[in-house]
């Protein structure tokens, strides 16, 4: 009788301790990084149409709230900042398997960067990431064995956290609806070199892999795949070395449209639609490489009229 | 695997939920194969040199037992101990003897790039105290598993308590007999724990951010005045931290598992001199140096000169246990010089303070006189731990000079302080946890038991107070991805 009092005692103690813990854990997470995977799963439409998988290039460049209060297209925002060509397929799997939508749209600008995670933005893709299956293959293929601890109990990782705490944290994860996220800042670019589309160079093989296998998937599934990449300039523009590096990442982007031609798949290069988008550099851009909202909306009406609504 | 790391938080709740469930009589056979693990989870190979230890002194302690004459024992306990130094010889004081040899020929001894083992300095000096209690008259342990259990329990196995065959091995005999932790040590032991996790990763591990930042062999001699005191402080309370919170925590899990080991710490830093200190700081290994070296060498038995001599041999040696390097040496020296002159002055100054204090008529035992020995006697071995800290003597000795001659006030108001790898808000956490710490101290030198006190209280007191304790570790505590787990100072040795 003593051992199942101190039994019960016991799993109270730690059940109580647990509800603590995961309370901690949500208060110390970073908000405002996290919040697209985090309200995902809260993201429960009666009929899902498109989630958008990508790096910061593609939640820049759509903004889901204006597809469907414009056109009607019910969709989601999954991509994340820095996320990778794995992660993006992983995070296509995490929206079939939670939404199964019709369409899986991609910007695949982030296929030049032959890496599978990026140290220190894995957090902002895996923190907020709902349960399910996805999940854990996810952590399973791109984490390190040692390192997955910190990916399961995150909490391991804020132990400077309490510094920056404020009422913004203790109040939940902002709601954005359907993942939108929009920038505000305004800044004047210039021109974007664009090269020929007969100019390739191979994509990274990793990369290119895990291409193969957001394209199975899809096919398997029978979603529908949209496969493009939205314009940006080099990192620093005029300066030679970063003209030469987007030179490089536009030969591998042109070798994307003939991956796709090749799979069957739809692909639209927008370097080479940049006069159709109408953007202006003194509005657009949020930075040399990010559209602003301006930017957004006229990239979002191009891609609604033009590619995501089939006619 | 290290208390402070995630897989000692898995291993250890599943070894004392096994531990609880399995009959009495595979509790000593379960203990030993999860302090194997624990060993092992460092480097699988350097169990062998574990093993080694074991089977020397467990056969060389039955050999001694049944040796027909005095004569023949004392070559069996010189084989066994010469055997067992050797091995402590080669790997941790080869590269260290071979360096000191090639500064006068150079070349003449090739370096050993063997790593050191952690813990060895710890099972060896136990395993070699248990071999010479045997030399002394006490029984063997003849079952093989528990004295390697003896040897090897995984709470103690790399750094401490050096316990004696006495106490543990009296307790792992008896562990098929007796029950399991009862509800009050086991409450005991988790307050316990929890008390040295919060001395290691909150103040420790917070305060070796400052120290590594004045200590830096690139840049230290940039740091003066009071950055290198703060620094010097604070590593006192750092490796005080870091050893206690270990040996809290190694006596907390024993605890919880129905095994009191021995106190190795008693409010080290209330001490109101060098003698005083050296019978409150690491007193187990203070206890294995006099009982095995400081009294068979004579002690204080042939004369005040031979009595000095033989305390610089055990603070000498006691300085190179520390570590491989000539300022573990110097800082060992600088120990014996000061408890030698500490013998020398109390003779004088008590006959001196006896005769005044009959004339002004004050009491024996001043309060306030006892505050200012702690506080002069908390900076003279802050200063001795400079040469501890320090990659070399010569660094030790820029940073005293410049401590000295580099204070200026503006110091204290102009940020430079903040500069050093803590902010305010860091530095309020350690000051603020440092006041728990010391409150703590405070009970325990007045002869409260602050753990025995805690599991007496209502159950949901207790519970309340070791949430409270959890919550403020996983907030304020140092830890994470970026930070070495495997960084207890005292493994090293």
């Amino acid at each position: 009788m003593k051992k199942i009092s101190f039994l019960i005692k016991f799993i109270c103690f730690n059940l109580v301790l647990f509800v603590i813990l995961s309370g901690l854990d949500f208060v110390m997470r970073n908000k405002e990084l996290e919040g697209a995977q985090d309200n995902f799963a809260k993201w429960k439409p009666e009929h899902a149409d498109i989630v958008f998988v990508g790096s910061s290039h593609q939640f820049c460049s759509v903004d889901t709230e204006l597809l469907f209060y414009k056109y009607g297209i019910e969709s989601y925002m999954l991509s994340t900042s820095a996320q990778t060509v794995p992660m993006s397929y992983y995070a296509a799997k995490e929206a079939i398997e939670l939404a199964s939508p019709d369409a899986i749209c991609f910007e695949v600008s982030y296929v030049a960067n032959d890496i599978r995670t990026l140290e220190g933005m894995d957090h902002c893709f895996f923190d907020g990431f709902p349960n399910c299956r996805a999940r854990y293959e996810a952590l399973a293929d791109l984490i390190e064995p040692e390192d997955r601890i910190y990916f399961l109990l995150p909490l391991g990782l804020f132990h400077s956290r309490w510094k920056e705490l404020t009422e913004a944290d203790f109040e939940g994860f902002p709601v954005t609806e359907r993942g939108t996220y929009r920038k505000y800042d305004l800044y004047t670019n210039s021109d974007i070199p664009v090269l020929d589309e007969s100019e390739t160079a191979p994509i990274p093989e990793e990369m290119e892999r895990y291409l193969d296998m957001m394209v199975d998937l899809c096919e398997e599934e029978g979603v529908r795949l949209i496969l493009y990449t939205a314009p940006f300039n080099g990192l620093y523009p005029g300066d030679e070395g970063c003209t030469e590096d987007l030179y490089q990442r536009q030969r591998i982007f042109n070798q994307v449209g003939v991956y796709a031609a090749e799979r069957g798949v739809e692909y639209y290069n927008l370097f080479h639609a940049i006069d159709e988008l109408g953007i202006d550099n003194e509005a657009d851009w949020a930075d040399s490489q990010h559209f602003n909202v301006n930017g957004q909306f006229k990239m979002t009406d191009y891609l609604a009229e033009n590619i995501l609504i089939r006619r | 695997m290290t208390f402070n790391s995630l897989t000692f938080l898995v291993f250890f709740p599943i070894c004392l939920f096994l531990y609880m469930v399995v009959p009495a009589k595979m509790r000593v056979y379960l203990l030993l194969a999860a302090s194997i693990i624990f060993y092992m989870c460092w480097n699988p190979v350097y169990i062998l040199l574990l093993l080694f230890c074991i089977l020397v002194t467990y056969s060389f302690a039955i050999f001694i037992s049944r040796a027909a004459d005095k004569k023949q024992k004392r070559i069996l306990m010189a084989a066994g101990l010469i055997l067992n130094f050797s091995v402590l010889f080669v790997f941790k004081y080869f590269n260290f003897f071979g360096d000191t040899i090639n500064r006068f020929i150079p070349g003449l001894i090739p370096s050993s790039d063997l790593l050191l083992p952690v813990g060895i300095s710890f099972y060896t000096f136990q395993a070699v105290g248990y071999l010479i209690d045997v030399y002394r008259g006490d029984a063997p342990e003849k079952n093989i598993f528990r004295y390697s259990l003896f040897v090897s329990f995984f709470p103690q196995l790399v750094a401490g308590p050096i316990e004696r065959s006495s106490n543990l091995l009296k307790r792992i005999r008896e562990l098929d007999t007796k029950g399991t932790a009862d509800i009050f040590d086991f409450r005991k032991g988790a307050f316990i724990m929890l008390y040295g996790y919060f001395m290691k990763m909150v103040i420790a591990d917070r305060a070796a951010i400052l120290v590594n930042t004045v200590y830096d062999p690139e840049r230290y001699t940039e740091y003066a005045g009071f950055s290198v005191l703060l620094a010097a402080v604070l590593f006192s309370v750092q490796i005080y931290c870091d050893f206690a919170g270990y040996t809290y925590i190694a006596i907390g899990a024993a605890r919880m598992l129905g095994i009191t080991i021995c106190e190795n710490f008693n409010t080290p830093y209330l001490s109101t001199g060098i003698r005083d200190f050296w019978d409150r700081w690491h007193m187990s290994l203070t206890g294995w140096f006099r009982d095995y070296l400081y009294f068979p060498l004579g002690g204080s038995r042939k004369g005040l000169f031979r009595k000095y001599v033989n305390i610089m041999i055990v603070f000498i040696l006691s300085g190179l246990w520390h570590g491989a390097s000539w300022h573990f040496v110097f800082w060992g020296l600088l120990h014996g010089v000061l408890r030698v002159t500490e013998e020398v002055l109390t003779g004088i100054t008590g006959r001196i303070r006896e005769k005044t204090r009959r004339i002004v008529n004050a009491p024996a035992d001043d309060i306030s006189r006892n505050i200012f020995k702690c506080i002069v006697n908390f900076f003279v071995v802050t200063v001795c731990w400079m040469f501890f800290r320090a990659e070399s003597i010569d660094q030790a000795f820029v940073l005293i000079k410049n401590m000295f001659t580099g204070l200026r006030p503006w110091q204290l108001t102009d940020g430079s302080l903040l500069a050093l790898g803590l902010d305010a808000k860091e530095i309020n956490v350690l000051f603020f946890a440092g006041l728990i710490m010391f409150v703590i101290d405070m009970a325990k030198r007045l002869g409260r038991d602050v753990s025995s006190f805690f599991a007496k209280r209502s159950e949901l007191a207790q519970s309340f107070v070791i949430l409270l304790g959890i919550v403020f570790i996983v907030i304020f505590g140092v830890y994470g991805k970026e930070y070495d787990a495997a960084a207890f100072i005292y493994f090293q040795f």
